[in-house]
């Protein structure tokens, strides 16, 4: 038993410690929540591509189809991530004699050097993954673009950025407040990928919305076999 | 009660409690059961036939009311309600593994931290993506995509889709769309896990092997020198004298361009000696269809198409070739209500699948199957010429007559059916009875007119290489000094051939040898040359499929492990060129396989052929009835055999479920399988009957010696009821010295699985030896099994012990016709908390959803026992789909084996006799899961869809929901059953870890779908969930988000080649599991419990003649009573009004239950009609509540 007893001199550091626990822990609650806030650890991530594809440009200015690239999100859980062989059809390499096989934007530029690099040697672009959900949860594009939630909701105007950056949570805590408010965030399936489409009023929204979800039988659930398998 | 009209025993109704209950308490499962062994088994086992009391003697006390896992449960020993039965896990299953020390441990631990702290930053750590260069056309990433194959494993042809995603095969289904029976089985499932061995591979960067000198020393080598050489070795053989020196030794094939490619050789070297080696079932059949229709053939079965089915030594359902046509067919006539039942009557010496599925099951001793054919066609053709002299009656139910009588009635029935049934009765011989008695069972389907309807033959493709001699020959001519060269093609003959022929001194004895093998194995390790062929699923191929259709296999991986095919390599020798000077490549070699095949090829019919599988137009003819077959003259005579002669036993020796020949032994997943009977599972053993072990003076669990002249063997001794006196079964594949990391490989420290039976196997008949001289040796050995691992607990409920077959009920088709609720009836009262809340005091919540959200889908599942075979395609189908990890020999003693799916096997009667009913049992997703209630996290919670969904990341792992389930079906990660593989989870879930990792390859063969669960966490079967939501996602893109019937197919349901399981949406009434679940037979496992299982099993009901009827049956039939109802009750009023209605339906269609009929009908018993007009007699409320 003898070696449970604390000895005599360390009664008055007991004080000590009171006082200290109370700031401390809030401070360990501060800096606990804050830090693994998703706000804070998610919202803004923005790593830096190999080359410095601008949404704003392409998406925005030349008007291009979220699908000319991201071809497959209306069939598959992934969005895909465009083959080397998409960009090429625009950015074809030029040759030695500067003539290119395809339409040649930008035949020879530095910042597409990465990809002319890919299309000769077959190697894959390393792109960085900025929208990551963690292993165990299984997210669906086509589940959701088919039901007629736009891109922007989850993506926010990517056709503004000049560099993606991650614009929502992707929290399971924002997942769940879309699932039971999904009402709000429904549009046609064709304008899904029209990011700056909007109804005219949010009461011809709610009148949409109601006509959809009859029709489609639109009722998203939040039980855990929905995403955790 | 007014039907009883004789006495019958009720098993072990009164007998008391074991004595050594509390003097062996903590004993060990194998000693426990010694030590009550001598006192349950009394000195009278019915063999003896002393009649009714035998049975109440030896009831034991753990199930007083005949349904047991295994003998030590039916002698109530205290090993098995302590070990298994009281507590979730045997004693000590908390314990750290053998052999890594707890200062190993530690420091594992302490290593892993570390690697934490390293990489835990604030975010998860960066991930790449890296996409194609150029997509191929209608790829999209990480989607599943279904492509045909075809290929022959083990013997037996299958006719797949293969499901990969990213390139990568990750599941095995049946190909729907062939026009043959399709399904699967465990090595197909399981060919997955063979394609992602790493130890496939013969070193990391040559991938041939050159062994040189006496010592063999490996040396560098690689395809090009390989080829080159046996290009020259070819060659030369072929100007010398045209290849009179050189040999080749192969299995036998079903692939017409392996076939046309020896042809090549052959025609290259027309002096060369070509050897053909069945490593399982010998050359048997061979020598059979040889003599009837002038060359080898092989047996397809349409068992659709007979009512009669007798299998003489033949495990059609079980081991045999062509066990997926065979179950497929035998299934389609199982339905006893909407459709027809079939008769299957097994006579076996061991007790196999086959004898579990069977109606009416006789034990005999190999040997007397010559004269039991003989006696039966005396018989048949005595009833058919009207002399009937009726004996199948008598006083004694069949399971109480002693070995003589048993055997008289047994045969007097069937010959009588037999006679009756005409070409609608089939009689199939097993190999093991040889060759004359297969002769004979063609001879009398012949006669019968069945041949060509229910048992048709296919030349064999192989027989167009011409002569070929056996391994002894070719063995004998080998030291004879005969050649100079030997090519062997797979097999691995070294381990699988009989104890009487020398692989190693035959291939000595030639100056060169080619071994051409998946692994590097025993044969390999002898042989100069060692190339990998490889895997079926990466290479090119073709077979001949049951239904006579002409398929092709395709590569759906360029190979991982640099193999190569067989056709491939022998191209290589014969200097096949294309016009680029490159050797041909597999797909034109099978290209112009095809073109021969169906006359022409063009690139639109070639894609067609690929994308099919299999040509539609084209198709092998089944062979045509020759005129007249000799029956031959078979010895010796029948008669009982009663006494066991421990000089005179006899051996069967069998393929084993998991591991064929052994060829499969490095496959975890056919290791862990738990085999069909003895649910051993990384083990073999002698298995016999306690009076054959008796007669040893052995028991379960200590090594007998077998010994055949101057060859013996030891090996541990399995007891199971059924087995005929005398006969030892051995299953073969096991000891392995060369397999792998897995199953055992001596060169690595790696231990041998099991125990290697070779020694006594000899090439005469490789399945079978008599005069076998059996001796006790008294070491112990713990076999492993899972047997009685997750036995469901119903001690608690002894008072209902009278009717409390509830966990499988099963019927007689008498009985279903007499009272077709009997399932209900068996079961005890269902309390009536209805849907609607009636009897409840309180809502459910899940009755809320299901009366609020009209358009929710509630899921659930149908398992009929009358189909289920007990093949464990499921089993392994589960594995597959939902990355079950493989645990191991000693974790599996443990009782942690982790299948989500598991089968349970029971058996019915005594120590001697016993029928056995299979049944696969897994989460219940009952409504009210009692394992919901008690996780203090809520990691395992209700879906609004009915299923019981675990959270595996908010699992803390207390084990309380295992604990609470009635059912026993959670499983508990004990460790990282994953690192080795490469798979982290949860703080440990680091893409570096597959660097490290020492089996990684095997990683992809991991479901993308599926969490991979880590160590801590309880798991369990999820229904497939990803199977559901990948479905209601496609609905969502196609039909308004409505799934239709049949879009979901479990893995478990979608791997059954009986189509046994039904899954779907309950909610809609004309969905195919709704209409399951409203046959009569559909019943509940503990639906008494009210937690309202999602999964129903319909009863099983066999289809058993009066005569042949155990006590039990006949108990059942002149005593079980319709259910009794309560009045006003809806939802036992659903089941009433079904079990009406169908028991009219079943009377109508019950054309082939005519035998049974007229054999009740003769008795004390009310024909088909009086037994309904009793039905509704006794059962008045019963009708009355079905008039709702």
């Amino acid at each position: 038993m003898q070696r449970f007893l604390f000895p005599r001199w360390v009664n008055p550091l007991i004080a000590l410690l009171g006082i200290a626990a109370v700031p401390g822990a809030i401070f360990a609650a501060a800096m606990g929540g804050l830090i693994t806030d998703p706000q804070t650890l998610n919202v803004g991530y923005m790593p830096e591509q190999p080359v410095p594809f601008s949404h704003a440009i392409h998406a925005g200015q030349l008007r291009m189809d979220c699908r000319y690239c991201h071809n497959t999100v209306y069939e598959a859980a992934h969005a895909a991530i465009p083959p080397t062989a998409t960009c090429i059809n625009c950015h074809s390499p030029a040759n030695d004699q500067d003539q290119s096989a395809l339409a040649a934007v930008h035949s020879k530029s530095d910042k597409l050097d990465p990809i002319h690099e890919s299309w000769e040697t077959g190697e894959s672009v390393a792109w960085k993954r900025i929208h990551n959900l963690p292993e165990y949860v299984y997210f669906n594009h086509s589940a959701h673009v088919n039901a007629g939630v736009s891109c922007k909701t989850c993506h926010g105007r990517i056709d503004q950025m000049e560099v993606v950056y991650q614009h929502e949570q992707l929290s399971m805590a924002w997942c769940i407040d879309c699932h039971r408010n999904y009402e709000e965030h429904l549009r046609p399936r064709d304008k899904v990928t029209k990011l700056d489409w909007d109804f005219e009023s949010p009461e011809k929204q709610a009148e949409f919305a109601a006509d959809w979800i009859e029709k489609e039988n639109i009722h998203p659930k939040v039980h855990c076999a929905v995403c955790h398998r | 009660m007014s039907h009883q009209s004789r006495s019958l025993p009720i098993l072990g109704q009164a007998s008391p409690a074991p004595a050594n209950r509390s003097s062996s308490q903590r004993s060990l499962p194998q000693a426990g059961g010694c030590c009550s062994h001598g006192g349950s088994s009394c000195g009278c086992g019915s063999s003896c036939g002393c009649g009714p009391s035998s049975g109440a003697s030896i009831g034991g006390a753990a199930n007083p009311d005949g349904y047991w896992r295994s003998l030590s449960e039916l002698r109530g020993e205290a090993s098995f309600e302590e070990q298994f039965l009281h507590r979730e896990f045997p004693v000590a299953a908390s314990e750290y593994p053998e052999g890594v020390s707890r200062r190993r441990w530690m420091e594992l631990m302490g290593a892993s931290m570390a690697l934490v702290g390293a990489a835990a930053g604030c975010r998860y750590p960066e991930e790449k993506i890296l996409p194609f260069v150029i997509r191929p056309e209608g790829r999209i990433p990480g989607e599943r995509y279904l492509r045909a194959s075809n290929f022959e494993l083990a013997g037996r042809v299958y006719n797949l889709l293969v499901s990969c995603v990213d390139g990568r095969p990750i599941k095995i289904e049946a190909n729907p769309e062939h026009p043959g029976e399709t399904g699967t089985d465990a090595y197909a499932q399981a060919s997955i896990l063979t394609l992602y061995d790493p130890d496939r591979a013969r070193s990391e960067d040559d991938r041939v092997i050159l062994r040189k000198g006496d010592g063999k020393v490996r040396q560098k080598a690689d395809w090009s020198q390989f080829l080159d050489t046996s290009r020259i070795l070819v060659n030369s053989a072929a100007e010398k004298n045209g290849g009179g020196g050189v040999a080749v030794l192969m299995g036998p094939t079903s692939s017409p361009t392996q076939v046309r490619m020896l042809g090549e050789l052959r025609k290259k070297l027309p002096k060369a000696t070509f050897a053909k080696h069945d490593s399982v079932s010998g050359d048997a059949l061979v020598k059979a269809t040889s003599a009837v229709f002038g060359a080898p053939a092989r047996q397809v079965l349409c068992l659709d198409e007979a009512d009669i089915v007798l299998t003489l030594q033949a495990d059609v359902l079980g081991n045999d070739p062509g066990t997926v046509q065979s179950s497929s067919t035998f299934a389609k006539r199982r339905d006893p209500i909407n459709g027809t039942m079939n008769r299957l009557y097994v006579v076996e010496g061991g007790y196999t699948g086959t004898g579990a599925s069977a109606d009416a099951r006789l034990a005999l001793q190999p040997s007397q199957i010559p004269g039991f054919l003989t006696s039966l066609k005396q018989r048949v053709e005595e009833i058919s010429g009207g002399k009937d002299e009726y004996t199948a009656t008598g006083e004694v139910p069949y399971d109480q007559l002693g070995a003589p009588e048993r055997l008289e009635r047994f045969l007097d029935q069937v010959a009588r059916d037999i006679a009756e049934a005409g070409e609608r009765a089939v009689v199939i011989v097993g190999d093991a009875a040889g060759a004359d008695a297969i002769q004979a069972g063609i001879a009398m389907n012949a006669q019968l007119g069945s041949l060509g309807k229910a048992q048709k033959f296919l030349p064999r493709v192989d027989t167009k290489l011409g002569d070929v001699v056996d391994l002894k020959t070719l063995a004998q001519q080998a030291t004879d000094g005969k050649f100079e060269a030997l090519i062997i093609l797979d097999g691995n003959p070294a381990f699988s051939s009989p104890a009487d022929v020398n692989v190693a001194a035959m291939i000595a004895a030639c100056e060169q040898s080619i071994y051409l093998g998946e692994y590097d194995d025993e044969t390999s390790v002898l042989c100069d040359w060692s190339a990998p062929v490889a895997h079926p699923l990466e290479s090119w191929g073709d077979c001949i499929s049951d239904s006579g259709h002409y398929g092709v296999c395709q590569p759906h991986i360029l190979p991982l492990l640099g193999g190569r095919s067989v056709p491939e390599i022998l191209a290589g020798f014969l200097g096949m060129m294309d016009g680029d000077g490159e050797v041909l490549g597999g797909q034109e070699l099978v290209r112009r396989t095809a073109a021969e095949v169906a006359g022409s090829m063009d690139r639109g019919a070639w894609r067609k052929l690929l994308h099919d599988g299999f040509l539609a137009d084209v198709r092998t003819s089944f062979l045509a009835v020759p005129e007249a077959i000799d029956f031959p003259d078979l010895n010796p005579a029948l008669q009982a055999v009663t006494e066991v002669d421990k000089d005179q036993l006899e051996i069967l020796f069998v393929a084993s479920d998991g591991l064929y020949d052994g060829r499969f032994a490095n496959n975890g997943w056919l290791q862990e399988l738990p085999q069909t009977l003895t649910a051993m599972s990384w083990d073999n053993a002698a298995i016999m009957s306690p009076a054959t072990a008796k007669a040893i003076g052995i028991k379960h669990g200590q090594k007998v010696a077998l010994g055949v002249g101057d060859a013996r063997i030891e090996m541990p001794v399995y007891e199971i009821p059924g087995c005929a006196p005398g006969v030892v079964t051995l299953p073969i594949g096991y000891g392995r010295t060369r397999a792998g990391r897995v199953g055992g490989f001596l060169d690595f420290d790696i231990d041998v699985v099991g125990f290697d039976v070779r020694p006594i196997r000899f090439s005469e008949n490789s399945l079978h030896v008599a005069g076998v001289k059996g001796r006790p040796r008294y070491d112990e050995y713990e076999i492993s099994t899972t047997q009685n691992h997750w036995a469901i607990d119903e001690l608690g409920r002894k008072e209902t012990a009278k009717r409390s077959f509830s966990l499988v009920r099963e019927g007689t088709t008498a009985l279903l016709e007499k009272i077709p609720q009997f399932a209900e009836s068996k079961g005890p009262h269902v309390p009536t908390v209805g849907p609607d809340g009636v009897g409840s005091l309180w809502e459910e919540p899940i009755d809320v959803i299901e009366k609020t959200e009209d358009k929710v889908p509630q899921w659930g599942m149908t398992v009929d026992l009358t189909k289920c075979t007990g093949c464990n395609a499921c089993v392994v189908a589960c594995q597959s789909e939902n990355n079950v990890p493989i645990v191991g020999r000693e974790q599996v003693m443990k009782s942690r084996e982790m299948h989500w799916l598991r089968m349970d096997r029971y058996f019915q009667g005594n120590e001697e006799n016993a029928d056995v009913v299979m049944q696969p049992v897994s989460c219940m997703h009952c409504e009210t899961a009692p394992c919901e209630q008690v996780c203090p996290v809520a990691a395992t919670v209700h879906t609004d869809e009915g299923l019981n969904a675990m959270a595996y990341n908010r699992c803390i792992g207390t084990r309380y929901c295992a604990n609470n389930c009635p059912y026993k079906v959670r499983r508990f990660n004990y460790f990282n059953y994953n690192e080795e593989v490469g798979v982290g989870y949860g703080w440990n879930a680091f893409p570096s870890n597959i660097e490290s990792a020492d089996r990684r390859l095997e990683s992809l063969s991991l479901n993308p779908e599926v969490t991979v669960r880590g160590r801590g966490v309880m798991e369990k079967c999820t229904y497939c969930v990803q199977r559901i939501e990948a479905a209601k996602i496609t609905a969502r893109r196609e039909t308004q988000g409505i799934v239709p019937d049949g879009a979901i197919q479990t893995a478990c349901q979608a791997a059954c080649p009986a189509k046994a399981m039904e899954f779907g949406n309950l909610k809609d009434p004309e969905s195919a599991v709704s209409k399951k679940r409203k046959d009569v037979r559909s019943y509940g496992l503990l639906a008494q419990l009210n937690l309202k299982p999602r999964t129903e099993y319909l009863a099983r009901v066999r289809n058993t003649p009066y005569s042949l009827m155990t006590a039990k049956q006949i108990e059942d039939l002149e005593t079980l009573k319709a259910p009794h109802h309560h009045g006003g009750d809806h939802g036992h009023g659903d089941h009433g009004h079904d079990g009406h209605g169908h028991g009219d339906h079943g009377h109508d269609d019950h054309g082939h239950g005519d035998h049974s009929h007229d054999d009740h009908g003769h008795d004390d018993h009310g024909h088909g009609d009086h037994g309904h007009g009793e039905a509704k007699h006794d059962g008045e409320k019963a009708v009355d509540t079905a008039n709702h």
